[in-house]
């Protein structure tokens, strides 16, 4: 209650500093500028692995620490999220699932795995995502479970659990993208982009990615196969994975991924330019899950569109009653969790076929 | 055939999107007075509170109403010449008409209280009082009171007390929103308000407000209560908005007289939404309905009258749906102060705070719901009421057929209270 007995100096004073940071001031695109530094100084310098102390010379590097500070900050964002939305059930287990795999399955186990002198595996990290995972050069580095696993799960495990329950399992449940989207990211998930001309450049860049990540795998594949009789498709190979590494790996997951979020909103990566999101998407409009709305109780407010932070007109739908799937809709569930009438609600038809 | 509309709000667009999709070349022209483009006027309450934006209000972007052929006009309706059907307009244009709809809404009522002009006294519907509210707090608010016991004033409630400063609420009745909750519920509502940090007075109501060189600073109840305040927020009631049509000589009571078509006692003038009062003839007092919720439904078939169909409109199983400080609620059909003949029964899960009741006739059939703190649909409570369901029936299937709550919601250990 003293937040009440604030003086008008303060309170402005308070809701200038969030207002600007949460709405493209200022303090919103100093923090962009810096992050973009941290990842310019990440990939090109060796800054944080002077930071390192001399002993684990070997079982730790610069991405280790990049790896601690990506989970510190899921834990953090995390925990005030809960904090802010401990009335919803979904919410709270969502995100707690979240932290929860963060920390154990892209950080402990990795980093033990390391520790114990072996090479690190990212067990919630899979192919299209990350595409070094049919690379034949890297995985099949990795004992025979590994290689079942990579391929198993990309090609059958993950698409039948994205028509089951939506993609959602994996981009607002598993995905360390989305985990810090959803966490640190939250407060800025209103600023995605709304309008008609990004969804339709959309559509063209994300399905673009995976026809690339699609390409690249073959090639490289190929390369693996008949590369040694073949210098010029070794070379191009070559290219094509370092093309591939730096533009949809670097610049676009990273960098502009995560030092947009004050500026853009954070699922650019997700939305965007991810092509397991554009697999998933795909796959989830043949699946159960979907948005049920009832548009009878709609007063069209705008909050759910707001909030959506894949930039999702839900409100058109709301106002026309059309439960939908969306190809780019990563159920996190927050539209149905800010909407004033209970209008919204994510579920699981009976039917496979909508 | 060229329609022009008065009103861009809910009633009106709705009506016009009606004629577009029977008619894609009607001339179809909507004129607001209060904002160039249609705004979600219940939103006001989250632009005030910071969590939406004015330009995040309107529903459609600007190209729909282009795309559609919408010809929107950002100006008042001075006069209805009905014999010309012709409109003039206070930048001085006139319009042309072959049918025209009234959807002029509402605004909200304010009795004659010494002291109502002080600055600091404050309505809450429209765009205006968005901006009255906003000046007020540029200059600074620490205490503000809120008069009216029903949704707009709960809204009030959320909204000053979100913005950071000491409110009061009070309330008219022995207990908030008596004419739809019962005590029960109302007790669930209080303790909400409370467990915020606000005062709740029940039984009172304004008697004067006093002020010092215009600027509101207290205010005093019936009962000689007294409350200093730099804001009150009235929220007693809306009324229909039928000035124009007043003037222009169409049959009003509370609002502008309808028959089931729409139509006025003016022919090829129609009037739907807040405005309207729809009147089987000869009865002294019609219904009407000031929600957005039959708004849309009236817009919805008097756009289809106008397009020439023959409407008979019935308006249905009531509905409506709001939520308190965050608890919803959700109520269908008829409770028992708007058919004493009912008999209500009551279950509550106080840990939860979930409370359902239903009224039901002498053979156990439903006719209404009342739920608080849940997630419900409506149409599954609205078609057991149409089957004419036993309660046991109901009761039975609720969460598994109405249920709407998001997932993982743990099930309400309900008691049967009543």
């Amino acid at each position: 209650m003293t937040a009440a007995m604030a003086s008008p100096a303060t309170d402005r004073a308070a809701r200038f500093w969030t207002a600007s940071l949460d709405d493209r001031g200022w303090p919103a695109w100093l923090l962009a500028i810096g992050l973009a530094t941290f990842y310019l100084l990440l990939y090109y310098t060796e800054v944080f692995t002077r930071l390192l102390p001399r002993s684990l010379d070997g079982k730790a590097d610069k991405w280790t620490l990049y790896g601690i500070l990506y989970t510190l900050a899921i834990v953090w964002g995390g925990v005030n999220f809960i904090r802010r939305n401990g009335r919803s059930r979904y919410q709270v287990i969502r995100t707690g699932v979240v932290i929860l795999v963060q920390v154990v399955v892209a950080l402990a186990i990795p980093t033990l795995m390391r520790f114990l002198g072996g090479k690190e595996f990212y067990f919630s990290y899979l192919w299209p995502l990350k595409i070094e995972y049919f690379y034949p050069q890297v995985i099949f580095s990795y004992p025979l479970p590994f290689v079942f696993y990579s391929f198993l799960g990309s090609l059958l495990v993950v698409p039948l659990l994205a028509v089951l329950f939506g993609k959602r399992f994996y981009c607002s449940w598993v995905c360390g993208c989305g985990g810090l989207a959803n966490t640190f990211g939250d407060r800025w998930r209103h600023l995605s982009l709304k309008t008609r001309a990004s969804w339709r450049f959309e559509t063209v860049s994300i399905h673009s990615v995976l026809v690339l990540a699609v390409a690249t795998t073959v090639i490289v594949v190929v390369n693996w196969g008949i590369g040694q009789s073949h210098p010029g498709l070794a070379a191009f190979a070559f290219r094509v994975q370092r093309f591939y590494g730096f533009v949809i790996g670097f610049i676009l997951s990273g960098l502009a991924g995560v030092a947009l979020y004050p500026l853009l909103g954070t699922r650019i990566w997700c939305r965007f330019f991810c092509p397991m999101a554009a697999l998933l998407g795909l796959i989830q409009k043949l699946g159960r899950y979907r948005i049920a709305t009832q548009g009878e109780l709609c007063i069209a407010c705008g909050n759910c569109s707001k909030y959506c932070e894949m930039g999702i007109d839900v409100r058109s739908y709301a106002i026309a009653n059309e439960s939908f799937t969306r190809a780019s809709c990563v159920g996190c569930g927050i539209c149905a969790h800010v909407c004033p009438r209970g209008v919204l609600k994510l579920e699981l038809i009976k039917t496979t076929l909508s | 055939m060229n329609h022009v509309i008065i009103g861009n709000g809910i009633a009106g667009v709705s009506a016009a999107q009606a004629i577009r999709r029977r008619d894609d070349t009607a001339a179809i022209t909507l004129i607001g007075d209060e904002s160039g483009y249609f705004f979600s006027r219940t939103a006001l309450m989250w632009v005030f509170m910071g969590r939406l934006e004015r330009r995040d209000l309107e529903p459609y972007e600007r190209h729909y109403w282009r795309e559609n052929r919408f010809d929107v006009v950002h100006d008042q309706v001075v006069t209805i010449d009905p014999v010309k059907r012709e409109l003039t307009l206070r930048s001085g244009s006139t319009r042309g008409y072959d049918r025209l709809l009234l959807a002029t809404g509402s605004e909200a009522s304010r009795y004659d209280w010494p002291g109502r002009e002080l600055q600091g006294v404050c309505t809450f519907t429209t765009l205006g009082d968005l901006d009255r509210l906003e000046k007020y707090w540029r200059s600074g608010v620490r205490r503000a009171v809120v008069v009216g016991g029903g949704l707009i004033g709960i809204e009030l409630v959320e909204c000053f007390h979100h913005r950071g400063c000491r409110v009061q609420f009070l309330v008219r009745e022995p207990w908030y929103f008596k004419q739809a909750l019962s005590r029960q519920e109302a007790s669930m509502v209080h303790d909400r308000i409370v467990g915020r940090g606000c005062e709740v007075f029940y039984n009172e109501e304004i008697s004067r407000f006093d002020g010092d060189h215009g600027r509101l600073n207290s205010l005093v109840t019936r009962s000689g209560r007294e409350l200093s305040c730099d804001v009150a927020g009235i929220a007693v009631g809306v009324h229909p908005r039928i000035g124009l049509a007043r003037r222009t000589g169409l049959e009003c009571n509370r609002g502008i007289i309808v028959d089931r078509s729409f139509r006025t006692s003016i022919p090829e003038i129609l009037a739907a939404g807040d405005c309207a009062e729809i009147s089987d003839s000869g009865r002294s007092s019609g219904l009407v309905q000031s929600l957005w919720y039959t708004a849309v439904k009236q817009g919805l078939a008097a756009g289809r009258a106008m397009s020439g169909e023959e409407i008979v409109f019935d308006p249905g199983i009531p509905y409506n749906a709001a939520q308190f400080f965050g608890l919803d609620w959700l109520t269908v059909g008829w409770m028992n102060d708007r058919k004493p003949d009912l008999t209500e029964s009551a279950w509550l899960d106080r840990d939860a705070g979930r409370s359902i009741r239903i009224a039901h006739d002498d053979r156990g059939r439903v006719q209404g719901f009342s739920m608080l703190g849940g997630r419900y649909q409506a149409a599954v409570l609205q078609r057991w009421i149409e089957e004419s369901r036993p309660v046991d029936h109901v009761m039975g299937r609720l969460d598994q057929e109405a249920g709407f709550d998001e997932e993982f919601t743990p099930a309400a250990a309900i008691r049967r209270i009543q």
